[in-house]
């Protein structure tokens, strides 16, 4: 679909400003003297003086594709554990099923069949996100299958006994400046990146929601998941703000001509 | 389904449906509806307060829509109007208009009323998690 998205853009590009919702100005973001998007800007506040982490977000990477949409954004949707020293604490049979899963070219990777990513993966994927801070309720929607993520911040606690799901159930609760997200009931079988790096029911994941910056946003997320890991383990995601742009409809299973091509051995 | 509204500083309603754990966005910053959408399921939607009803414009829908399981159908050429209100505090009401000169004769409209559901919470539903039908379906 970058192409996709990378069509539209050319498309749109010609088109008279504000004709097109792509290229339709973001409201409320404060620009330099030439309306330019001022991304160093301090960031928003909500009403209780907590930071505002609502906005359209994309990993931040190396690449030097403007548009977003870039699948090199951050290489960390390939494989997680590419910045860890040491790579993941993997308990052996978690060890054995990345093996497998990589031996079979990673071809039940759910991102490839159009199921659910999860928490963790989606904040890696290269589509846009949209926040949407509410008092009491974050939403998160996703580009990626037109999806969305609920987090409480009503101070509810998670469940003891959760309904397995592929987003599990989160609650989070202000640490300063910081929202700290706990969740739970994230089903067995989930993969965290294209790699297959496991995830099981029995994960706790915490995430450490930041925004230093007008056009910055940083989470920290660790995993507590002593199924498939022998010890805890975190990673850092930073995420960029894509002004005046807006999202697609991207549907996985839309005219889906892949599935019945994925080989393995 | 549930509804939540942001701010005016963010001029923004979504709708998140339980049914494949999809949303909806409809701006209520004031914003044009495109003049050469890109065709897509939901279409474009803009919306604003006329007294206490919500109306909401939307266009740049695909053709070959199904509006019920019976095969009513819309085209890109439609332009539908939403008008929401919300009576007392369980009860919304949406009041919708279809306008497709390519598919209709003349516009119509429906009238759907939805009460609150208290004390839950919407479910992960995943449409095509262990999907089993799609090879048993047969026409005539």
């Amino acid at each position: 679909m970058n192409t996709t998205r990378l069509a539209l853009w050319l498309l749109t590009a010609a088109a008279p400003l504000g004709a097109q919702w792509l290229n339709y100005p973001t409201p409320g973001i404060p620009r330099l003297p030439d309306g330019t998007p001022n991304l160093s800007a301090p960031v928003p506040r909500t009403a209780d003086g907590k930071p505002d982490l609502s906005g359209l977000w994309e990993p931040t990477g190396s690449s030097s594709s403007t548009f977003v949409g870039n699948s090199q954004r951050d290489p960390k949707f390939q494989d997680v554990s590419l910045e860890m020293k040491g790579g993941l604490p993997l308990q052996p049979w978690a060890a054995e099923l990345v093996k497998a899963r990589r031996a079979e070219n990673n071809k039940d990777d759910p991102d490839t069949h159009c199921q659910p990513l999860g928490p963790i993966k989606m904040h890696l994927h290269p589509y846009p996100r949209k926040i949407i801070q509410t008092p009491g309720l974050l939403v998160i929607l996703f580009e990626r299958d037109t999806a969305y993520r609920q987090i409480f911040t009503d101070g509810r606690p998670l469940p003891e006994d959760p309904q397995p799901s592929f987003n599990g159930y989160s609650s989070g609760k202000w640490e300063g400046d910081q929202l700290v997200v706990k969740t739970n009931g994230i089903r067995d079988g989930t993969w965290l990146d294209v790699s297959g790096t496991p995830l099981t029911s029995a994960a706790l994941v915490t995430e450490r929601f930041r925004r230093p910056s007008f056009g910055r946003l940083e989470i920290d997320i660790t995993v507590d998941d002593s199924k498939a890991y022998t010890k805890p383990w975190s990673i850092h995601v930073n995420q960029s703000l894509a002004s005046d742009t807006e999202l697609l409809e991207f549907v996985c299973l839309e005219n889906e001509r892949d599935i019945r091509h994925l080989v393995g051995k | 389904m549930a509804c939540i509204r942001r701010s005016s500083r963010h001029g923004l309603l979504i709708i998140l449906t339980e049914r494949n754990a999809g949303y909806r966005q409809i701006f209520t910053d004031g914003r044009p509806l495109p003049e050469d959408p890109n065709p897509s399921w939901n279409g474009y939607s803009s919306g604003k307060w006329e007294g206490d009803t919500l109306v909401v414009q939307t266009t740049g829908f695909r053709d070959d829509m199904w509006l019920d399981a019976s095969g009513s159908p819309l085209t890109s050429a439609a332009k539908v109007t939403e008008r929401y209100r919300r009576p007392s505090f369980g009860k919304l009401q949406i009041e919708i208009t279809v306008d497709d000169s390519k598919a209709y004769t003349k516009p119509w409209t429906i009238q759907l009323n939805q009460p609150l559901k208290a004390d839950t919470e919407l479910l992960d539903y995943i449409c095509l998690e262990n999907e089993r039908d799609f090879t048993h379906f047969v026409g005539k």
